[in-house]
């Protein structure tokens, strides 16, 4: 297989993992959860470096995972005290783990090449080269056995607990009295999401992982309200972005993790703009025909109530709707639909239009 | 039912979060098949209450009993509906999968709902006329289709317990009405219906029986021993003057004025008057 291949199926299962792992943050509301870990795992990792001296090992990661949880614990220990809530709790938190983190890179490993560089920008286009050997023989890219290894785990961890993370998310009261532990659960799923993003961004850079974290899950978000189908559109739109970004990178010769995070923030904006039910076009629609329906309306009800068999046009107009355009619109629809008869007196109101008025009424 | 275990006994409960006690040393019995009614000015630990009951906030001192077994033994008999505010009502769920979720607790761990939980949980809705409503995301739902879709879940739950914290907690004066029937009905059958509430004035239309908390218990019983004006005074320290209840709470216009009881719903002056907010 060609190196080009085995890095695009690294940024599909990359962006799989991730949009898995976000659909759980953003319905929790937690999503800011995933930026705070991209940070906070640097001391553990740092650690575990010091202590293994190789950056392959995998206690790398799982040092990490618990640097995530340490952050995750202490945050919870902040806002139990009352004095600072919510997110303010996660930016103070993470920025100072990732502070130390920097600091002790500066200090300790002066002597290494720890690219600091490449925790944010992550390094999709050499991710592929390194390879992985069993015996002696290369089997396939690291980053890949890595990726898979992290999507086993998280698919396996969703489908086995799926009912009880559902319950944890929605009603950790209800969860709790029937017993399933849900404190204990949401501290393993989020070690689970730690380790998830340190594998990731060690190929995609963290911003490259938050941004397919957060951005397929509120995008399928928009779209169901369903969690399993949620599951499902957003590894979809991970993939998605995943497959065009890296082409549109190859395209314009430039790495492929920007042209990714940009695709799925594009998916986003579309999705708001012009998705079905949700989106701004179909809700703006939706208010538009509702008020043409009002304006049509106004003006029955003010040729039923008029004393007179005709209105003049200028006096109809001022009393139904805000602009002349409005006004012509709803006079020409009551024509076609021979709701109205007009002569040089004015506007009169027909039989057929009564009886569609009190129709209306009687609906609303 | 002489012989028959109280449906919740309460033993020398103590809740505190952080070093302040919410609940001070609280002993109450709850019998089988009544309607109660939990009552006290914001604060006094009404929510706690229930919680604690139920094991979702941290017990500091006490014993709990429901149906004559410890807590642990018997957590699926109550049924709980959360205040509204405390849901998430834009989560990705639909109605039908809000009242399965009342199987997850015999279903224990890793087993996952299939064709009986699913027929059960069409009944329960069936049994509150929310069937239409079963494919809807729980958001699109009006505030009273919101908490029968709740007691559903409590119902499939076959709880014989109910504990309802504030459900009628900006609902229409209508929507109360009918949930209340559905309270009545379903302690008809034989539940024990305890709810979390705040209008004094409807207090003996809807309840059998009282429990008036402030930090403690300040009595629980019968509504004829246990809503007097002298042991509401002690529930709202402070006097709620010309109140007599037998001449009628509903005329007493302190309700409101009452710092204390500045959201009751529902204003005695105006019994017609639809809250919307």
């Amino acid at each position: 297989m060609t190196l080009v291949l085995w890095t695009l199926i690294i940024a599909v299962l990359t962006a799989v993992v991730c949009s898995l792992c976000g659909v759980f943050l953003v319905v929790k509301h937690e999503s800011m959860i995933a930026e705070a870990l991209s940070h906070a795992v640097l001391p553990g990792i740092l650690v575990a470096f010091l202590i293994f001296q190789d950056r392959t090992s995998p206690w790398l990661i799982i040092s990490a995972g618990l640097s995530g949880l340490l952050m995750v614990w202490i945050v919870q220990t902040i806002r139990r005290t009352g004095l600072v809530d919510g997110d303010a709790a996660l930016g103070i938190v993470f920025s100072a783990l990732f502070s130390i983190g920097i600091i002790c890179a500066n200090l300790g490993l002066n002597h290494v090449h720890f690219d600091s560089h490449c925790i944010i920008d992550g390094n999709l286009s050499l991710a592929a080269l390194r390879p992985f050997t069993i015996g002696g023989n290369e089997i396939a890219p690291h980053a890949f056995v890595v990726m898979v290894t992290v999507l086993g785990l998280l698919l396996g961890f969703i489908t086995v607990f799926y009912k009880e993370l559902k319950l944890m998310m929605f009603d950790s009261a209800l969860s709790q009295t029937f017993g399933f532990r849900p404190a204990m659960l949401h501290l393993g799923w989020l070690g689970l999401v730690s380790v998830t993003t340190v594998s990731a961004f060690e190929i995609a850079g963290s911003i490259l992982v938050v941004a397919l974290m957060i951005a397929p899950p509120a995008t399928a978000f928009l779209l169901t309200r369903r969690l399993g189908v949620m599951l499902f559109i957003s590894s979809a739109i991970g993939i998605t972005s995943s497959v065009s970004g890296f082409y549109l990178g190859l395209w314009l010769d430039i790495a492929p993790t920007g042209p990714i995070a940009s695709l799925a923030g594009l998916i986003f904006l579309l999705t708001v703009c012009f998705g079905p039910g949700q989106g701004v076009l179909a809700k703006w629609r939706r208010r538009n025909t509702q008020r043409a329906h009002l304006f049509q309306q106004l003006l029955l009800v003010r040729l039923n109530s008029a004393s007179e068999a005709r209105v003049p046009n200028e006096i109809l107009a001022g009393a139904v709707a805000w602009t002349d355009r409005q006004y012509r619109k709803a006079l020409s629809v009551c024509r076609n639909q021979n709701w109205i008869n007009e002569s040089s007196a004015g506007v009169g109101i027909t039989d057929l239009g009564r009886e569609h008025l009190i129709d209306s009424l009687e609906q609303a | 039912m002489p012989d028959s275990p109280a449906a919740i006994t309460i033993k020398g409960l103590t809740v505190a979060y952080d070093s302040v006690p919410v609940l001070w040393n609280v002993d109450l019995a709850i019998e089988q098949g009544v309607m109660m009614g939990v009552v006290g000015p914001n604060g006094a630990g009404k929510s706690t209450l229930l919680k604690a009951v139920l094991g979702v906030v941290p017990k500091l001192a006490g014993d709990v009993e429901v149906l004559g077994k410890r807590f642990n033994a018997n957590r699926q008999q109550i049924g709980y509906v959360p205040q509204r505010t405390s849901v998430d009502w834009d989560f990705p769920t639909t109605v039908l999968d809000l009242v399965k979720m009342g199987t997850y607790g015999r279903l224990g761990w890793f087993r996952r709902p299939g064709a009986k939980e699913k027929s059960d949980s069409l009944a329960a809705l069936d049994r509150f006329e929310m069937r239409d409503f079963a494919q809807r995301q729980i958001g699109e739902l009006s505030g009273g289709q919101q908490q029968r879709a709740f007691l559903a879940r409590a119902y499939v739950q076959n709880a014989p317990i109910y504990f309802l914290d504030e459900p009628f907690a900006a609902v229409d004066a209508t929507t109360e009405k009918a949930i209340i029937r559905l309270l009545k009905d379903l302690r008809d059958e034989g539940k024990t219906i305890v709810v979390v509430h705040h209008d004094l004035t409807t207090i003996t239309d809807y309840f059998d029986a009282i429990t008036l908390v402030n930090k403690k218990i300040i009595a629980s019983g019968p509504i004829a021993t246990a809503f007097t004006s002298q042991l509401l005074d002690q529930t709202y320290g402070g006097p709620i003057k010309n109140c007599g209840i037998e001449c009628g709470f509903q005329r007493a216009p302190m309700q409101l004025s009452h710092p204390t009881c500045s959201n009751v719903s529902q204003s005695p002056t105006a019994p017609g008057e639809v809250d919307d907010a």
